[in-house]
């Protein structure tokens, strides 16, 4: 009698169970699709003591199954801001992500990202009863839009149109000033030395492909070596690790022989192939500079673990040894063991400098001016945190 | 076949260390089986994993737009016209598409973790202003609690007043300032400075005279201070990876795999000194 009184109570409990508070069901904003909200403001009377139970069906009809049950405490707005934003309200409120339905094995198949319309249901219950229920529908699809990285969009526009406009002036007036780095009178002297001793030198574009910034310069700087190299009648060695950066640098040798006018001097298996496998590539390479003996090692462009193998061996021939990398790892190894190291930028200064490309050097003045307003923002950022508000720091966040 | 493993192992680890003699013959033959090998390795992956997975399977499959793949094909195969002159300018649209596709994937995720998301976590309160709120000072009241309980507890468990202890210590940092607040505060400071000073020695575009100078000088320091830490995190790492070798020559000595370490050892050290006599003999020869 009591179990069926308690069982009549409890249905028609379950049968008054309210809505939930401001609950909606959308497609998440801004991602790759596959994903719908179910999102709401709270429960009548509370969520103290309160578990959600969340279930999915296809809305062409078909069971429920349960995807997440949780306590009010967990799954608040304020971990998701690029959905839900930066309101207070957000550390009371709840949502949970679901994966959206895909059609059943055979059917009609939908787009990468694309669900089915998927229904979305939330329970609350306290204390076993269930004390609200909310129903809602939605199909995920992959977005164009981000919102939550608006800001980088905003930050690489003005950033890319400084550079233009600096570029475009630098076209104009190519006498840029770039201070001089010490590395640079360097490698002058590195190449007169070898040509003094005879020996070659050895110039390594480091272990990256030709859309990394630092191979990039780094071929720059060898476009600038060899024609020091061809108007001295040295030589220099590039052997390479990646097949297209040796068609760049041939490409480049080429050209620096022929701008120093000895074409006939350039022979292309100066720079050739050795593999694409980092140690063996090293082993190859250390090899060559024991049999070699040259007299000055360059190392531009970006570097793994191979960088103390490499310029260590190099110094055991006595070598003058110049590197240049923005491997920041690797640095203190090049700065150990070479005569002088271009740290990170300085690489792309010295491209820049060597080459008074008014491309390098609009890129390099938009770079300063990029540095500039960084410390700016880290003043300005450090002296309104002091004050407690917190927007400047939200316009820097890039919501996940 | 376990003893031919472990010759094997143990004469090529052996080959490449010899280097450190100086360029011998062992080493020459580690060298070129190396190279030789990884790129026949390469080779045989480039061909089951790139072109029968990603070209040969997609076109001979049932995919509706499975001619698409041609495309990629094309751009790659442009890169071929190098070998010959006359068309050879066309591998220049393999190479502006590979870059191009590289800057459009490189540039807003550079922006993003290198600048965005870093001067984000760096702008914070030079000092820090105490949270005088009720809130605050309630989150604190009970943090105290807390710790008074943990401390009165019957176990007296060192571990749980340890973090009833920090939580009350790190709740009062908020509603006062405390030593905490200040150490934190310090840190900021010194990163600040850092971050300032770093950016000043990067900049090209201005001479480092005067202030500059100054900026820079101390920015310089700062790059040295954490490239000497780098440096020996990563030496000790380097030296884990040569007791993990070192090991394995260690576990050949032994008879099950027919010494290989000390036989070889022995069998190399010979040689190299003959070798060495020998041309010893040649050099005096050419002297004469």
């Amino acid at each position: 009698m009591i179990r069926a009184v308690a069982i009549v109570l409890l249905t028609a409990a379950a049968a008054s169970a309210q809505g939930l508070e401001g609950f909606e069901v959308f497609d998440r904003p801004g991602d790759a699709g596959g994903t719908v909200i179910a999102a709401w403001k709270g429960v009548p009377g509370g969520d103290a003591g309160v578990e959600y139970v969340v279930s999915v069906a296809p809305a062409a009809g078909g069971e429920w199954a349960e995807v997440a049950r949780f306590a009010s405490t967990l799954h608040r707005k304020v971990e998701a801001p690029a959905v839900f934003g930066y309101a207070e309200s957000n550390e009371r409120e709840n949502y949970c992500p679901v994966d959206g339905l895909l059609p059943a094995k055979g059917a009609p198949g939908l787009a990468k990202g694309h669900s089915l319309e998927t229904r979305v249901r939330v329970e609350a219950f306290r204390g076993g009863v269930r004390v609200a229920l909310s129903e809602g529908s939605a199909s995920a699809r992959p977005n164009w839009w981000a919102p939550q990285k608006a800001n980088v969009l905003v930050f690489a526009l003005l950033f890319g149109a400084g550079t233009f406009w600096l570029i475009a002036r630098a076209r104009r007036n190519p006498d840029v000033f770039v201070r001089r780095i010490p590395g640079l009178d360097a490698m002058e002297e590195a190449i007169g030395r070898a040509t003094e001793m005879g020996r070659p030198i050895v110039y390594l574009n480091g272990l990256n492909g030709m859309d990394s910034i630092s191979t990039i310069a780094s071929v720059s700087i060898l476009g600038q070596v060899s024609r020091r190299v061809a108007s001295y009648d040295s030589q220099v060695l590039v052997p390479c690790y990646d097949p297209v950066v040796l068609s760049v640098s041939q490409e480049v040798l080429r050209e620096g022989y022929t701008a120093a006018g000895r074409p006939d001097k350039f022979r292309e298996h100066d720079a050739w192939f050795i593999t694409q496998e980092q140690f063996s590539y090293v082993a190859a390479v250390d090899g060559l500079m024991l049999r070699e003996r040259p007299a000055a090692c360059f190392y531009m462009g970006y570097y793994y673990a191979e960088s103390l193998l490499l310029a260590e061996t190099g110094g055991s021939t006595g070598a003058i040894q110049i590197a240049g990398t923005d491997s920041v790892t690797q640095l203190p190894f090049f700065i150990a063991t070479c005569d002088y190291t271009l740290i990170g930028e300085e690489l792309y200064a010295a491209s820049a400098y060597l080459s008074r490309e008014p491309l390098q050097l609009g890129s390099l003045r938009s770079q300063d001016f990029g540095k500039i307003v960084i410390v700016a923002v880290l003043v300005l950022g450090g002296l309104v945190a002091m004050t407690g508000a917190v927007w400047f720091k939200h316009l820097f966040t890039v919501a996940s | 076949m376990e003893i031919v493993g472990a010759w094997i192992a143990v004469g090529l680890t052996l080959f490449m260390f010899s280097f450190l003699y100086k360029d011998n013959p062992f080493y020459k033959v580690g060298e070129n089986l190396y190279v030789g090998i990884t790129i026949g390795y390469f080779v045989i992956q480039l061909w089951y994993k790139t072109w029968i997975d990603k070209v040969w399977d997609v076109l001979t499959g049932q995919a509706h737009d499975r001619f698409v793949i041609l495309i990629p094909v094309l751009i790659g195969a442009l890169l071929l016209t190098r070998f010959v002159p006359k068309i050879a300018w066309m591998s220049r649209w393999a190479f502006a598409f590979v870059i191009g596709y590289g800057a459009g994937l490189a540039i807003p995720a550079t922006l993003t973790t290198s600048v965005v998301i870093q001067a984000q976590a760096t702008a914070k309160p030079l000092v820090t202003m105490p949270d005088r709120s009720p809130g605050a000072a309630k989150a604190t009241e009970n943090a105290k609690a807390a710790y008074d309980k943990a401390k009165e507890g019957a176990a007296k468990e060192d571990e749980k007043i340890r973090a009833a202890r920090y939580r009350y210590e790190q709740s009062r940092s908020v509603s006062e300032y405390t030593f905490l607040t200040a150490y934190r505060d310090f840190t900021t400071i010194v990163i600040f400075v850092g971050v300032f000073c770093v950016l000043f020695y990067f900049f090209f575009s201005i001479e480092h005279r005067g202030p500059v100078r100054a900026f820079s000088r101390v920015g310089i320091l700062f790059l040295m201070i954490y490239f000497g830490a780098s440096y020996g995190n990563t030496v000790m790492g380097r030296l884990s990876l040569l007791y993990g070798r070192v090991l394995d020559l260690k576990d050949y000595s032994r008879q099950m795999y027919g010494f290989a370490t000390p036989v070889i050892l022995v069998l190399m050290i010979a040689v190299l000194a003959a070798l060495h006599v020998k041309n010893k003999g040649k050099d005096e020869g050419h002297a004469a």
